[in-house]
């Protein structure tokens, strides 16, 4: 045995130190450690590091706020209350109960969650809403930026399959220039999932391809629309909704939909249709094409 | 009264501008600042994203402006690290841990200011490395290496701390033997 070739990296480490590593890793990392005084010096050490930072400042954070703090955080405490039902997919909101909210807005407590259940709701917001707005977020700042990379796409593509219901193959753009930056799931109705895959062109341009449950989406033929900013373009796949949404012109838009389209269509030789029973385009939905 | 999980994050970003600047008053300001900017921005943010992430985010933007508008102020040759005198022991711990979290202290004063955000965030904050790089607006290696670099600089500082640290209370074997 080789005292001198780790089968870990450093990085692996540092998550280990702060309990970031799946089961299997920490495994390996344990054993390491345990043939490595050395290493599990350090390891110790910089454990011992993050409880010294806590101890140190811990208190800081539970001293009473400023006046002006106070009142700032009451603020936004209402302030954020409102805003969350003003955005997003209403449904995901309004029709999960708060077993959703508990799982996927875990950041906010119960309190919250009543303050929020005794607005009204208004009218839904439509799905190519919830595209746009879902895109202008995560895609207008400076910085795309995903919960899945681009190389994590499989393991998406999974999560999707159970969550929307559905088989999906994460649509192909390389055709129009667009590659995969990553994507992200959010919360959908009775516990299926929506998401956003991220695509970026060599010019940075961003394109979202937001994905649904189909049912949801009061989709009912091929939608084509222009914003102030935005070119949407939403169809039905399936059981499955998709909008494709950037910053580009209707024309250019439209275009990199098709592709999207086509590269979601069952493979021509018929394979695999046993297996993918939620995925049967219709069609005539695809063709029927309105600008709203 | 405000929404519990929000205090929490709350008493996070004050324990945070804390560590990161040393100072109570500037910390509070940052805090403070933070604060405002989210409120004028509430509409921006999107139930089923992380709202800690979202505070952590804009009092970082805000800190990194600061420290951009300082530097120009201050002379060249200056630690790009800034007001960073009067770190007050914010615990009162017994006699023999003050050392040791003193020297902490001191070891976290030294280390590049980008450094010691990665650290807190990941270290005392607990956040994933991939949230520290959201917050962060680096990618997800440059977390990794500040956590690497700034972990071995705090503990090459602790290690040539006082002698004193051979006192430290539990008994364990400490850092001052272990160099090589």
């Amino acid at each position: 045995m080789s005292a001198m070739i780790l089968p870990i990296d450093e990085h692996e480490l540092h998550l280990y130190v702060d309990d970031h590593l799946g089961e299997d890793r920490r495994r390996v990392v344990e054993a390491l450690l345990r043939d490595h005084p050395e290493v599990a010096a350090r390891v110790s050490d910089y454990r011992h590091q993050n409880e010294l930072m806590r101890q140190l400042f811990d208190p800081v954070g539970s001293a009473p706020t400023t006046d002006d703090q106070q009142r700032l955080l009451r603020a936004l405490g209402q302030r954020l209350g409102r805003s969350r039902l003003a955005t997003l997919w209403r449904p995901a909101l309004a029709a999960a109960a708060g077993l959703l909210v508990a799982a996927t807005l875990g950041a906010v407590g119960t309190e919250y969650y009543d303050e929020l259940t005794a607005v009204v709701p208004e009218p839904m917001p439509s799905f190519v809403d919830t595209a746009a707005s879902v895109h202008s977020f995560y895609a207008g700042g400076a910085s795309e930026q995903t919960e899945f990379g681009a190389d994590a796409a499989t393991k998406l593509g999974t999560l999707l399959d159970k969550r929307l219901g559905a088989p999906l193959r994460l649509p192909d753009l390389s055709q129009k220039g667009f590659s995969l930056v990553g994507g992200r799931l959010l919360p959908a109705v009775d516990g299926a999932a929506a998401a956003q895959l991220l695509y970026r062109d060599q010019a940075g341009r961003l394109v979202t391809v937001f994905l649904g449950p189909a049912d949801k989406t009061r989709l009912t033929a091929t939608q084509a629309t222009e914003r102030k900013d935005l070119s949407l373009y939403a169809w039905l796949d399936g059981r499955i909704g998709v909008a494709v949404v950037g910053g580009l012109s209707g024309d250019e838009l439209r275009g990199i939909a098709e592709a999207a389209q086509r590269s979601l269509l069952p493979p021509p030789s018929g394979t695999h249709s046993e297996d993918r029973p939620g995925v049967n385009p219709d069609k005539d939905g695809h063709t029927e094409a309105s600008r709203t | 009264m405000m929404q519990p999980a929000l205090a929490e994050h709350i008493a996070a970003l004050r324990r945070y501008a804390r560590a990161l600047l040393g100072d109570r008053i500037e910390a509070d300001d940052l805090v403070q600042d933070c604060l405002a900017r989210a409120l004028s921005r509430a509409h921006l943010w999107r139930p089923g994203t992380d709202l800690r992430a979202w505070l952590f985010t804009i009092l970082h933007n805000i800190h990194i402006n600061n420290l951009r508008s300082r530097r120009v102020h201050v002379a060249a040759n200056e630690d790009l690290s800034y007001g960073r005198s009067g770190r007050a022991m914010a615990a009162p711990p017994d006699q023999d841990a003050r050392l040791e979290l003193r020297d902490l202290e001191r070891a976290l004063d030294r280390i590049p200011d980008e450094q010691r955000q990665v650290l807190l965030l990941v270290g005392m904050e607990g956040m994933s490395y991939d949230e520290a790089a959201r917050v962060v607006g680096v990618p997800i290696g440059t977390i990794m290496s500040r956590v690497a670099r700034g972990r071995d600089a705090l503990r090459r500082s602790m290690m040539f701390a006082e002698p004193s640290l051979e006192s430290v209370g539990d008994g364990r074997a400490r850092h001052l033997r272990r160099v090589k």
